[in-house]
């Protein structure tokens, strides 16, 4: 590897990590510097591999579904979604018009609430303390939500296969609408905060740049490859669970910089308030439960069942062999792919770059390390 | 798993009282999606036996009901492999390959095609120039232990320019090293990685081919079938673990 040093000085080789605060998680990033420049890193990931797609193979269909919500915590409800999806496409069960609605309008909701919690890390990284506390404060409100629908914060083991576990709790309705009302208004907060902001833009403009056509090869999904202004949203692109009959729009960059995937973030949780509103005014009536057998048993045959994720495209390959348990799911992990590009945007830049470019990716050690 | 499920389908036939009895306790539960945590399990088995709750006949006649079923509840057609010779791009890769293209079939209505792991690279560089399947979106492996070819290597690939989705499968032996394709796409390196720290399937080209989630110094290869779920490295837990007695 052609690493030359500026000055003809040593190489340094130092440790950020795995008990790094804004490594977010348990990563290890070797860094080679040089001064203070970067040469090249590498990532040491693994520490949480708790072998979740063995652990499925062990599993029947319905019992698998808890597992996902640890995979990634921070989008619990969107990383079920897709599985789910994939066993009842493979059923053939019919989901009920009310569940669509309601599973779309929450992982709009869980969208934004795994959008804030990034905000508020990234900008806490950067060194704006004041949005991480407004943006807990917003956080706070979804978690209830959350709570009361499906009576969890975190691990929510939101969807059954064919349908919900149980209608809105009373009361629901006026506090979703409530929230996307207010919520603009508060993204406009956090904008007056930062988008104009001198030290942000000198923070995170032209840091880490990716061009569309490396981002493409590299595998990345979601708002870093948006980001590089590729218009890729599966929500879009193969609509899954309804979503074409949504009115929304997807936000793209130009740059492919981290300011630019920042302002594609804060522009994706007004579109969630768009997609929410319509949700909430079309929601018909009826059952959230569909005809769903006791026991799953999935035709021979394999599906990837993907949905955009709020950190990308989100995929389950499942291949059934005819029983109760699966052959194989396969996860593929949005923030397993990016971080894999962390090598390449951080060649050339300043340590305190490093960790805008980790923040700006996204990661949750959870997914990557299943 | 299969081991697990053979001693118990043995004592099966001993108690069909109870086996009836728990599948009726089944149909008459109203809960449609949470199935049981304890049940799941033996459930699955019971499936040939007809779920309808019948009067226990003695143990007698429940074992000659289950040498001839009769009437079963009639089953719902589920989706199949449906054959995609006429597809224009197969008829295109047809061209290129001929017979090193070994299967064009689709199921719910993704493509999948079979490629000999011959011009495995090949065909995969082939898609990527001339039909601009230029994202590789996952790069997994199947392990079908006890077939001559062990191993099942899925690409899904995607174009952005034509909005294709596609899914190459090609199944290989043990002991055989595909050729990386990390020259073609970036993102396969550390997903050859996964497979290779997972199966034990080796790339030949790769930059760097070491494990990637486990420990360097583990030994086995979690994801293949014949790995139990409950072993692990235990000089590995031994050595960096101190542990001194690994219990079970």
């Amino acid at each position: 590897m052609s690493r030359e040093t500026i000055l003809d000085t040593r190489e340094l080789e130092i440790n950020m990590g795995p008990q790094h605060p804004s490594t977010h998680g348990v990563l290890r990033v070797k860094l080679f510097l040089d001064g203070e420049r970067v040469q090249d890193c590498e990532c040491v990931i693994g520490y949480l591999h708790r072998g979740v797609e063995k652990i499925s193979e062990n599993r029947s269909y319905i019992k698998c579904v808890p597992y996902y919500d640890r995979t990634d915590y921070i989008a619990a409800v969107s990383n079920v979604y897709g599985y789910v999806l994939g066993v009842e496409k493979m059923m053939g069960i019919e989901v009920p018009e009310k569940a669509r609605y309601i599973r779309i309008m929450m992982t709009e909701f869980n969208r934004i609430s795994s959008h804030l919690l990034w905000l508020a890390t990234h900008a806490l990284d950067i060194g704006a303390m004041t949005v991480f506390l407004y943006c807990f404060r917003e956080r706070e409100e979804i978690l209830k939500l959350f709570e009361a629908l499906f009576g969890a914060r975190l691990t929510t083991h939101a969807f059954r296969i064919g349908g919900l576990w149980k209608d809105f709790p009373a009361g629901f309705e006026e506090a979703a609408r409530k929230f996307i009302k207010e919520f603009p208004d508060r993204i406009d907060e956090y904008e007056e905060l930062l988008t104009n902001n001198r030290i942000w833009i000198d923070r995170t403009k032209n840091i880490g740049i990716i061009s569309a056509e490396e981002a493409i090869n590299f595998g990345l999904s979601g708002p870093p490859l948006r980001g590089s202004g590729v218009d890729y949203d599966l929500r879009k692109i193969r609509p899954y669970g309804g979503y074409e009959e949504f009115d929304f729009e997807v936000p793209v960059g130009n740059n492919g910089d981290t300011y630019d995937r920042y302002i594609i973030r804060l522009a994706e949780m007004r579109q969630c308030c768009r997609i929410i509103e319509q949700a909430l005014d079309g929601l018909p009536e009826g059952p959230v439960r569909g005809k769903a057998p006791k026991i799953v048993k999935p035709p021979v045959g394999e599906y990837y069942s993907g949905i955009e994720g709020p950190r990308g495209e989100l995929g389950y390959y499942i291949v059934s062999d005819g029983s109760a348990f699966p052959f194989r799911v396969r996860i593929r992990p949005p923030t397993f792919i990016s971080l894999q590009a962390l090598r390449r945007l951080v060649r050339g830049h300043l340590v305190a770059d490093v960790v805008a470019i980790i923040g700006t990716l996204d990661i949750v050690l959870g997914e990557i390390d299943r | 798993m299969e081991d697990k499920k053979k001693p118990k389908s043995t004592s099966e036939p001993e108690k069909p009282s109870e086996s009836t009895k728990a599948s009726s306790g089944v149909e008459s539960a109203d809960e449609v999606v949470g199935a049981s945590a304890e049940g799941t399990g033996n459930e699955s088995k019971e499936d040939s036996v007809p779920r309808k709750p019948q009067k226990p006949t003695g143990p007698a006649g429940a074992t000659s009901a289950k040498k001839n079923p009769p009437k079963r509840r009639p089953i719902k057609k589920g989706p199949t492999y449906e054959d995609l010779e006429n597809d224009e791009q197969v008829q295109f890769l047809r061209e290129r390959f001929g017979d090193d293209l070994d299967s064009a079939q689709s199921f719910l209505g993704q493509k999948i095609l079979t490629i000999n792991p011959a011009s495995l690279f090949d065909a995969l560089s082939f898609l990527r120039e001339e039909l601009d399947f230029d994202y590789l979106i996952d790069l997994t492996a199947l392990d079908y232990q006890g077939e001559e070819k062990r191993w099942c290597l899925v690409y899904h690939l995607y174009s952005y320019s034509s909005g294709h989705f596609l899914r190459i499968k090609s199944r290989i032996c043990e002991g055989d090293v595909p050729a990386s394709v990390t020259p073609i796409w970036k993102v396969a390196d550390w997903l050859e990685r996964e497979i290779y720290d997972m199966f034990g399937i080796e790339f030949s080209g790769h930059p760097e081919l070491k494990r990637i989630l486990l420990p360097a110094d583990w030994h086995g290869h979690p994801l293949r079938k014949d790995y139990d779920i409950k072993l692990q490295d235990q000089s590995w837990v031994k050595k960096h673990l101190k542990i001194r007695k690994i219990p079970g």
